[in-house]
């Protein structure tokens, strides 16, 4: 729903859930102000105040597509995230070679004991 | 399963997609990136990969498979070897006093007669000692002010304490000065080449526009004395100047003179570098200040002359797009402090002003919150470790989920006191961020150029060399 002045959409939080709204509201804040009403279980409206009165459709353009691409990066991550967490690990644990010398150093003294 | 039916054995890998056109730059955590077009973004998001798709998920750490892993882990690691660092650069301000009167200076300088505010030899001995406390191999030293040359005296003195105490530590050591030139003299001109001091200078384009810029408490003209000297240091000492220039609200319409100054006087790279919203810039911002859109349009009119240069074979760069370009290309990071994550404060640098004081870096100066100490009372270990320093570097990285949305995140930085400075808060509003703004603009212009403008791409790809 668009008004002259503001734009309301109102969103299925089970399609959207309400930190994929908060996220792409909150990218939208140096052109709108923004407001979230409405249910967390059944419907969340979020009403859009463009600055510049003239940006109506862009904005609920960009709005919809900050939805998309929050929520396909919120469940990208959380699929990667075992193995995003095990390669910095492994690179952090293995990244000073005079550490790894050392550990190597102090194993083999544990083998000769 | 490829098209012979096989089974293949692969992870996802976490990346990030920027569309740019109608492509998508795909990259990864180990600063691997690549080009992908849509049906390749949507078998790499169904997980039904092509052969071709494959191999480009492959060779790009988009998937892990058992060959490319440690390709992965060794590049990543190259990434994150800047948090193993000590500090390397070492800024020491000699004298606040200061012969100009910049508009945009964030030094808090004094007039010339204020002796006052002159770096003394115990404190100097002090600064020295807390410096090589620090266990980098290659230390940086650099001079700022003030007017570096207004104290000639300690200048030297610090120069000579360093190599002096070097004979027993054995480090790499490298001395800049940063000066206006205007003060400078045979005498000074002929130590500096014997002690292979590195020169850096202000030239903010040319005569009329410098001298706006950088007016003098005395009426010299700077932008005359600065040219004479830099011209004179290559020609007798066989000394090449470095320059820096700010883009104030007068530079704006003057991005073509600006660019022709720099190559009348010799120089094949510019840094076109927004003003710092700090100290007399952010007292005289209506004067001198911009919005981002204004220095948008400023920037890409000066790349777009730059870029006809470079069609007439003339080589000339601009210093930003060069370190994305290096960023993108080599294996080796410029190690440019504004572009990195965490930025340089504290463990790429430290800057120590004339009583002592420690500060985070050069423009943490104007903050007491990016006060870490004094040398006369605090190590180096203290700063490193101590409580105000680690949130510091923590708030000097992008990791909040805008950034990690972003496929320039590999590449990208920010920088604390700017942020502090025009937000009021070291945690940066990402959305309206400056530099936010001014590294996607300059990422988005990188990129579109290569993908989208192959002759123009050529021309970038001769800036790694």
């Amino acid at each position: 729903m668009m008004t002259d002045e503001n734009i309301i959409i109102k969103i299925n939080p089970k399609i959207y859930s309400l930190d994929v709204i908060k996220a792409a509201a909150h990218i939208l804040t140096t052109e709108a102000e923004i407001h979230l009403n409405g249910d967390p279980e059944s419907e969340i409206e979020v009403t859009i105040s463009p600055k510049n009165k003239e940006d109506n459709k862009e904005l609920r353009e960009k709005f919809n597509e900050q939805l998309l691409n929050y929520s396909v990066y919120k469940s990208h991550s959380e699929k990667t995230k075992d193995i995003r967490n095990a390669i910095i690990q492994r690179v952090l644990l293995t990244n000073d070679s005079e550490f790894i010398d050392a550990v190597i150093e102090e194993l083999r003294a544990q083998d000769k004991k | 399963m490829n098209k012979e039916g096989q089974e293949r054995e692969y992870a996802e890998n976490f990346y990030r997609i920027n569309r740019i056109g109608d492509k998508f730059l795909a990259s990864t955590d180990s600063g691997d990136w690549t080009i992908l077009t849509k049906t390749q973004l949507a078998e790499l998001r169904s997980g039904n990969l092509s052969d071709n798709t494959y191999k480009i998920a492959k060779e790009t750490g988009l998937i892990i498979t058992e060959e490319n892993l440690p390709n992965i882990l060794a590049n990543t690691r190259k990434r994150l070897q800047p948090l193993y660092r000590s500090t390397g650069l070492h800024i020491i301000v000699t004298t606040l006093r200061c012969n100009h009167k910049c508009l945009y200076c964030h030094s808090h300088p004094k007039t010339t007669q204020d002796e006052d505010y002159d770096l003394k030899h115990e404190t100097a001995e002090r600064i020295i000692d807390f410096i090589f406390q620090c266990p980098s191999n290659n230390l940086t030293i650099e001079f700022q002010g003030g007017e570096s040359l207004l104290n000639v005296a300690s200048f030297k003195d610090v120069v000579n304490m360093c190599k002096e105490k070097n004979k027993e530590k054995k480090r790499n050591l490298t001395f800049v000065l940063v000066t206006n030139l205007s003060l400078m003299n045979e005498e000074t001109a002929q130590w500096l080449k014997d002690e292979k001091i590195v020169i850096c200078t202000s030239v903010d384009g040319p005569e009329i526009l410098h001298n706006k810029n950088r007016p003098t408490e005395s009426s010299i003209n700077s932008h005359q004395k600065t040219i004479e000297w830099m011209k004179k240091l290559k020609i007798d000492y066989g000394i090449d100047v470095g320059a820096l220039m700010v883009t104030t609200k007068s530079s704006l319409p003057h991005w073509k003179e600006i660019i022709d100054e720099y190559r009348n006087i010799g120089l094949n790279t510019i840094q076109l570098k927004p003003l710092n919203k700090l100290g007399f810039a952010e007292n005289k911002w209506k004067e001198v200040g911009y919005e981002f859109e204004e220095f948008e349009e400023f920037w890409k009119k000066s790349m777009d002359y730059i870029l006809e240069l470079n069609k007439k074979n003339i080589i000339f760069k601009e210093r930003y797009v060069e370190i994305i370009l290096k960023k993108l290309f080599m294996d080796s990071d410029p190690g440019f402090t504004d572009f990195a994550s965490p930025c340089g404060l504290i463990t790429g640098q430290l800057t120590y002003d004339y009583n002592g004081d420690i500060f985070s870096c050069d423009e943490g100066r104007n903050f007491d919150l990016f006060k870490l100490g004094n040398v006369n009372n605090t190590k180096y270990i203290d700063v490193i470790r101590s409580k105000e320093s680690q949130q510091l570097v923590n708030a000097s990285t992008i990791e909040n989920y805008i950034c990690d949305m972003c496929a320039y995140k590999p590449f990208c930085g920010t920088c604390v006191v700017n942020n502090y400075a025009r937000e009021g808060n070291i945690i940066p509003n990402i959305p309206s961020n400056f530099h936010h703004k001014l590294f996607k603009m300059m990422f988005d212009w990188v990129f579109n150029v290569l993908i989208n403008r192959p002759e123009d791409a050529k021309l970038l790809s001769r800036w790694c060399n």
